[in-house]
């Protein structure tokens, strides 16, 4: 990294921060004098006052940074993918002020996910896992929008804890940027962005009195670009330095790890108990911890470093023992873990 | 001077007069001698310990079979195969073979020419042709000749094939792999073929092409017209490539990555699309100022100066590595920073009517607490006398109150240990006036009233 780089990445990592600080707090004063509060339930983990409109800021200071990056620097992001991504923040806005039915909101992201597509990245390879490389084009849409689906939803599902989702956002925007930043300059400014974005935010979440939640905006947001550098990565013509590491799915799936095993662990659990999976409770690993009498804090970064943990293991562990022994080593990991912490 | 050394050593080329060569075919033999076939016989060539070199002519013991009169000797691929040479019809298919001084068709075949520009190579014994051109599309697939049914039969492969085809691209047989680079696919949707930019490689044993990664150093030629203009030819386990128009040349080695970059100037400019390699010196044939034939020359790369030296393929690792280092930090600061914050962090209770309560648990309370917590919800630190206001009733004494209020201070925090294992409320003089007794909240402890107008389960 050049001096030059390293003085952008952390001049917009800084004004990211400062920016998403300062609109949290203001948005968080509209919201609150107009009272768009988030209503305590019997699933809430809050008791005091907090408003939803964290998605909201952190969208709103990533675009601002992102418009000065792009002029200023050479950041530069495909339209489309942009185009899918700001729609599904304003399909967040809308759940977050007016409640979107459940099926209206599917449709809204599987039209997001073929606008996503259009810029050119899908998963059009499994790079050899189950003997599978290049796909047909009619099943690698097919893998692509279920994919985006998938991490979209996952990434609503685990903001049910203070810190929770923008910790492993943050690990995901800290792990793919490197990826990314050393193949192409293009995106590279868009990491610091994020990254700085959901800091400031941060401050604002853990907050005990003045709290602040992704929401829907967040999350939604937030899921489709997780999504697309998830399909930039597994796209076979993006050249990215990771393949000396470690295989390309076996990599999405440690960076989705935690949203992945709990959103499949819910489903499952609730398909026993023969209840709609979509239907929100309290099973969720995170709010195992909490009801266990971990704080939301330690919960939260318990999750985060445990992810961080297995990453690191597989990247080491990948040139020597292969991937079949890597998913072994990654599942007794998941095991002992289970058991050490969540049982 | 470097330039006068340089024309000196570089210009001294060798030639030998196998002049008259208007079409002609190089085919290595051993790392002294190589084979100059023509449509009537063949010079058997070879440098002697001088670097002189030494030919003698053989004429066909019989005539070529006529599909190999009727196509420029210069359009075939040849094979060195345990002293047999084949020669392979332009397009694939068609197959000959050298041996015992003719020339002879060995294929029951016939020319598919699905496969220009192909790679014409052997592998255990066996004879392969990979990739190529025909019928408006590049082909990616790999044809092998079978000795016994003398057919040619594809090849199934596995891995990540280059999507669009192979059309003039270098080829390199290293080990038990090819390595295919700067070639051209074809775009389905156009049908025009475009550059792929990656390194391919194809592992013979296993059957399975790898996506390498992203050149760094390409190849200077971007159009299919110039990249059939490149003279591209193998040289020991590395590949030669100048491109047209070029005052350089390259040595590419995939398997170190590496591609040195060597000045010649115009020294090279006239060598032959099929010119090859004998030891470090590479054989071509240049032609006459009538345009109407051929000299074979030499020239030995050896000396040539490196200019520069690049990386085959995109090679981040160290800066990837740097990256991992300065992200674990900065992950590594992050966990400690929010580590150290919540450890210092005040405990937060929610006071509602009738409880006090945070995400670990809850205390009923009764009113008079509720009053009493009230006051704590604006300052931690609450004077006696305003403790003692709350309990005031004319009708009892000073020692009651005083003991009425000690004792709901006392049941709270009893209610609140058993829940919370601390105590809520502590005595204490006021740190401005010693004689004044103080109540104070817990160390790290704050009081918010519950937000009001939600539903709380």
């Amino acid at each position: 990294m050049t001096a030059s780089s390293f003085f952008s990445v952390a001049l917009f990592l800084g004004l990211s921060s400062i920016t998403s600080y300062f609109l949290n707090k203001y948005i968080y004063g509209i919201f609150s004098n107009n009272k768009i509060l988030d209503p305590i339930t019997s699933r809430s983990s809050h008791r005091s006052k907090a408003t939803r409109s964290g998605g909201l800021s952190v969208f709103l200071s990533i675009c601002f940074c992102f418009a000065i990056a792009s002029s200023t620097y050479s950041l530069a992001v495909n339209p489309y993918a942009l185009l899918g991504v700001i729609f599904m923040a304003l399909t967040g806005i809308a759940d977050d002020f007016f409640n979107v039915r459940y099926r209206e909101k599917f449709f809204l992201q599987i039209f997001s996910g073929i606008i996503l597509l259009q810029a050119g990245y899908e998963i059009n390879s499994f790079h050899g896992i189950f003997g599978v490389y290049e796909l047909p084009e009619w099943l690698a849409t097919t893998v692509t929008l279920f994919v985006y689906i998938i991490i979209v939803n996952a990434v609503n599902l685990i903001d049910g804890l203070d810190g929770l989702a923008s910790l492993l956002l943050i690990k995901f925007y800290v792990v793919v940027g490197g990826v990314v930043m050393v193949g192409t300059s293009e995106m590279a400014l868009f990491f610091p962005i994020a990254i700085g974005a959901l800091l400031g935010f941060l401050l604002h979440n853990f907050s005990s009195v003045n709290k602040v939640f992704l929401g829907d905006t967040g999350s939604l947001f937030m899921g489709s670009v997780m999504a697309f550098f998830v399909f930039y990565i597994m796209d076979s013509s993006s050249q990215i330095v990771i393949d000396t590491y470690i295989s390309r799915p076996l990599f999405c799936v440690l960076l989705l790890l935690y949203p992945l095993t709990d959103t499949l662990r819910v489903i499952l659990l609730r398909s026993y108990k023969r209840r709609s999976p979509f239907v929100a409770d309290r099973i969720h690993l995170h709010h195992r911890l909490a009801d266990k009498g971990y704080e939301h804090w330690e919960a939260s970064l318990l999750i985060f470093c445990l992810s961080i943990s297995l990453l690191s293991i597989n990247l080491f562990l990948f040139q020597y023992i292969g991937l079949v022994l890597c998913v072994l080593v990654s599942l007794t990991f998941m095991f002992l873990s289970f058991f050490w912490f969540f049982k | 001077m470097k330039k006068l050394l340089i024309f000196v050593v570089f210009f001294s080329f060798f030639s030998y007069s196998q002049e008259g060569l208007s079409d002609y075919l190089l085919v290595e033999k051993d790392s002294a001698s190589f084979y100059t076939f023509t449509k009537e016989g063949v010079y058997f060539s070879s440098f002697d310990e001088n670097n002189v070199l030494d030919y003698r002519y053989r004429a066909y013991s019989k005539p070529p079979p006529k599909t190999f009169k009727d196509v420029p000797t210069d359009t075939f691929s040849a094979i060195n195969l345990h002293g047999v040479i084949y020669l392979l019809y332009p397009g694939g298919g068609v197959l000959y073979q050298y041996s015992n001084g003719a020339i002879e068709r060995i294929d029951e075949s016939f020319p598919h020419r699905n496969q220009f520009a192909g790679f014409f190579f052997a592998y255990n014994s066996e004879l392969y042709l990979l990739g190529g051109y025909g019928y408006w599309a590049s082909k990616e697939f790999l044809t092998k000749f079978n000795f016994e049914s003398r057919s040619w039969e594809v090849v199934s492969l596995s891995g990540e094939a280059p999507k669009g085809g192979i059309n003039q691209g270098s080829f390199l047989k290293a080990k038990n792999s090819i390595y295919v680079f700067d070639f051209f696919s074809t775009q389905p949707e156009s049908l025009i073929d475009k550059k792929n930019d990656f390194l391919y490689e194809l592992n013979l044993s296993k059957s399975l092409w790898v996506k390498k990664g992203r050149l760094s150093a390409p190849s200077p030629a971007v159009s299919i017209e110039e990249a059939f203009l490149s003279v591209r030819t193998r040289y020991g386990s590395s590949l030669f490539e100048r491109a047209a128009h070029t005052s350089a040349f390259r040595i590419i080695d995939p398997l170190k990555n590496v591609v040195k970059i060597f000045s010649a100037e115009n020294e090279l400019s006239k060598l032959s699309k099929n010119s090859i390699f004998v030891g470090s010196k590479i054989v071509y044939a240049s032609q006459s100022a009538d345009n109407k034939s051929y000299k074979v020359t030499f020239a030995d790369i050896n000396s040539y100066p490196v200019v520069d030296e690049k990386k085959h393929i995109l090679d981040n690792q160290g800066l990837f590595l740097k990256y991992i280092a300065y992200s674990s930090v900065f992950l590594a600061l992050l966990v400690l920073f929010l580590y150290a914050f919540f450890k210092n962090r005040d405990t937060l209770y929610s006071l509602s009517d009738q409880s006090l309560f945070n995400e670990k648990g809850l205390v009923f309370i009764s009113i008079e607490e509720k009053k009493i917590l009230s006051l704590f919800l604006d300052s931690s630190v609450v004077e006696n006398n305003v403790l003692l206001e709350l309990f005031s009733d004319e009708s009892k004494s000073f020692d009651a109150i005083i003991k009425r209020k000690n004792k709901a201070i006392k049941d709270l925090n009893d209610r609140f240990k058993e829940v919370f294992s601390q105590d809520l409320i502590f005595k204490d003089t006021d740190k401005h006036d010693s004689r004044q007794v103080v109540y104070s909240l817990a160390p790290k402890t704050q009081l918010i009233s519950e937000v009001k107008g939600f539903s709380s389960s």
